[in-house]
C-alpha cells in the first residue's frame, strides 16, 4: 500500500526561518520540502499530520516573522513519473535488446524485446546501471540456471533471464510498486513462473542457492545485504551488482575479496558501475 | 551550445532514500523528468547522508534531462546537532535552550560558507549565530570581532 501524504503550504516571510521551521518539522516526522521564494512546501504521511501540533509549533515563530497555512491538502497516490513514462524513447542494448513500451512500433528486429511499462518503478534500461546488467547478462549462460533478482524494479532483468529460459527465477523488492510493477511486466511479456516477493533480503528463500545474484540497487543495501546474498549463491554461481558509482567500487571489490570471490566482469559508464564476480 | 535550462527546483529529501512519492513526484514529474533516474542519481551521491535532510538543487532543461547539486544541510540543523538537542512535537523549540559556543558557529559558518551569500567568515557566523538564536539556542562568550 503506498504511503498517502498531506502537502502543507507554508507562507514564512523569513528565509531563515522558514530554514529553522523546516528542521524542526522534519524532526516531527515530515518526509520532505520544496522551498519557494515565499516559504516552503511541507509534506507528510498523512497519519503524521496533526494541525494542532502544526499551528503549536508555527506559533513560537510568529513574533519573529509573519507565517501563514495556506494550503493543506491530503495528496492522492498516484503515477507522478507518467508524464515521462507515456513518451520514453526505446533503448537498444548492444545491438542486441531493445526494450521498449507497448506503445512503441520498432521496424528493426533484435534477438531480444523486452516491454515494460514502468510505473515509477526502476529500470527501463534508460540508466547506465540497468544497461549494464543486461549487457553483463548477455554473455552469461542462463538457460535452466537459477536467477535472483534483487531489488528487482520493474522487473527487467528477471524478465531478461526468464526469456533466456532460466529457471526458477525469484525476484524481490521492498517497493510494493514495484513487486506489483514487475507482475504487469510478466504479463505483458508473456512470462510465468517467476515468484515476487515484497521484502528485504529476509525474503531471499532460505537455502535456496541461485546459479545469478542479480543486485542492481544501492552502495547501501548491497553492503547490508553481501552476506545473505553470498550465502544463497550456489558454488560456481555468478553475482552481479550495479547501482554504485565508480568511486565505490575499490570497496566493494575489497568486500568480495574477504568473501574469496573473484572480480571477472567490470563495466563503468559515466560514473557508474558493474561488476560481476564469480563464486569459488 | 549549453542546453537550455526550463527551471530550477529546491527540494530537501532524506538521503539516500529518495523515492518517487511527494515532493519529488509532483515537483518533477510534472516537468516531464524522469523521477527514478533522478533517485538513483541522488541516492548514489547521498548515501553517506543516509536519513539526513540533504537539500539538492535540481535544473531541469528544457529536453527533460536534469542536472542536481547537493547542498549543505540546513543551518539549523547543524545548530541543533552542535548544541546536542533535540527537537520534538510536543515542544516547541523555543522553549528548549541549548548553548553553542563561537568556535562551533565558526564551524558551522565554515561548512555553510559555499551556500550563503556571504563574502567574509564573520558574516556568516553572524548569520549562523542568528539562526541559533532563533531557535533559543545560546551562543557562549564573547564574539571574536567584539
Amino acid at each position: 500500500m503506498e504511503t498517502q501524504y498531506t502537502l502543507i503550504r507554508l507562507r514564512i516571510e523569513d528565509p531563515a526561518i522558514a530554514d529553522i521551521l523546516m528542521t524542526e518539522l522534519f524532526e516531527q516526522g515530515y518526509d520532505s520540502f520544496e522551498e519557494h521564494p515565499s516559504g516552503l512546501d511541507a509534506y507528510v504521511a498523512t497519519v503524521l499530520f496533526d494541525r494542532a501540533i502544526l499551528e503549536q509549533t508555527l506559533a513560537s515563530y510568529t513574533d519573529l516573522c509573519a507565517i501563514a497555512i495556506e494550503l493543506v491538502e491530503p495528496l492522492q497516490p498516484q503515477n507522478w513519473n507518467a508524464i515521462w513514462e507515456s513518451n520514453f524513447q526505446p533503448v537498444i542494448i548492444q545491438n542486441r535488446i531493445v526494450v521498449k513500451a507497448p506503445f512503441h512500433h520498432i521496424t528493426e528486429t533484435y534477438p531480444h524485446t523486452i516491454v515494460i511499462e514502468p510505473k515509477m518503478a526502476f529500470g527501463t534500461g534508460h540508466h547506465e546501471t540497468t544497461a549494464m546488467m543486461l549487457e553483463a547478462m548477455l554473455d552469461i549462460e542462463l538457460s535452466q540456471k537459477a536467477v535472483l533478482d534483487f531489488g528487482c524494479g520493474t522487473g527487467i532483468l528477471a524478465i531478461f533471464a526468464a526469456q533466456n529460459h532460466a529457471r526458477p527465477i525469484v525476484a524481490i523488492d521492498y517497493d510494493p510498486l514495484s513487486t506489483e510493477n514487475t507482475a504487469d511486466n510478466c504479463e505483458v511479456n508473456n512470462i510465468e513462473g517467476i515468484t515476487i516477493l515484497l521484502g528485504d533480503q529476509n525474503q531471499i528463500p532460505e537455502g535456496q542457492l541461485f546459479d545469478v545474484v542479480l543486485a542492481n540497487i544501492t552502495r547501501n543495501v548491497i553492503f547490508a545485504s553481501f552476506d545473505r546474498l553470498y550465502n544463497n549463491t550456489a558454488p560456481d554461481g555468478v553475482m552481479l551488482f550495479s547501482g554504485i558509482l565508480t568511486t565505490d567500487v575499490p570497496d566493494l571489490i575489497h568486500l568480495a575479496e574477504q568473501y574469496s570471490l573473484r572480480l571477472q566482469q567490470q563495466l563503468t559508464h559515466n560514473n557508474w558501475a558493474m561488476l560481476a564476480f564469480r563464486k569459488g | 551550445m549549453a542546453k537550455e535550462i526550463e527551471t530550477y527546483v529546491k527540494l530537501n529529501v532524506k538521503g539516500g532514500l529518495a523515492n518517487p512519492s511527494p515532493p519529488i513526484g509532483p515537483a518533477l514529474g510534472s516537468k516531464g523528468v524522469n523521477i527514478m533516474q533522478f533517485c538513483k542519481a541522488f541516492n548514489a551521491a547521498t548515501q553517506h547522508m543516509q536519513g539526513e535532510i540533504c537539500p539538492v538543487l535540481i535544473t531541469v532543461f528544457k529536453d527533460k534531462s536534469f542536472d542536481f547539486v547537493i547542498k549543505t544541510p540546513p543551518a539549523s540543523a547543524l545548530v541543533m546537532k552542535a548544541a546536542k538537542i533535540q527537537l520534538g512535537s510536543d515542544q516547541p523549540n523555543r522553549k528548549k535552550v541549548g548553548k553553542i559556543t563561537w568556535e562551533q558557529v565558526r564551524e558551522i559558518a565554515e561548512k555553510k560558507m559555499p551556500d550563503l551569500n556571504c563574502f567574509t567568515i564573520e558574516s556568516a557566523m553572524r548569520m549562523v549565530a542568528g539562526t541559533a538564536r532563533s531557535m533559543g539556542v545560546t551562543v557562549e562568550g564573547t564574539a571574536p570581532w567584539a
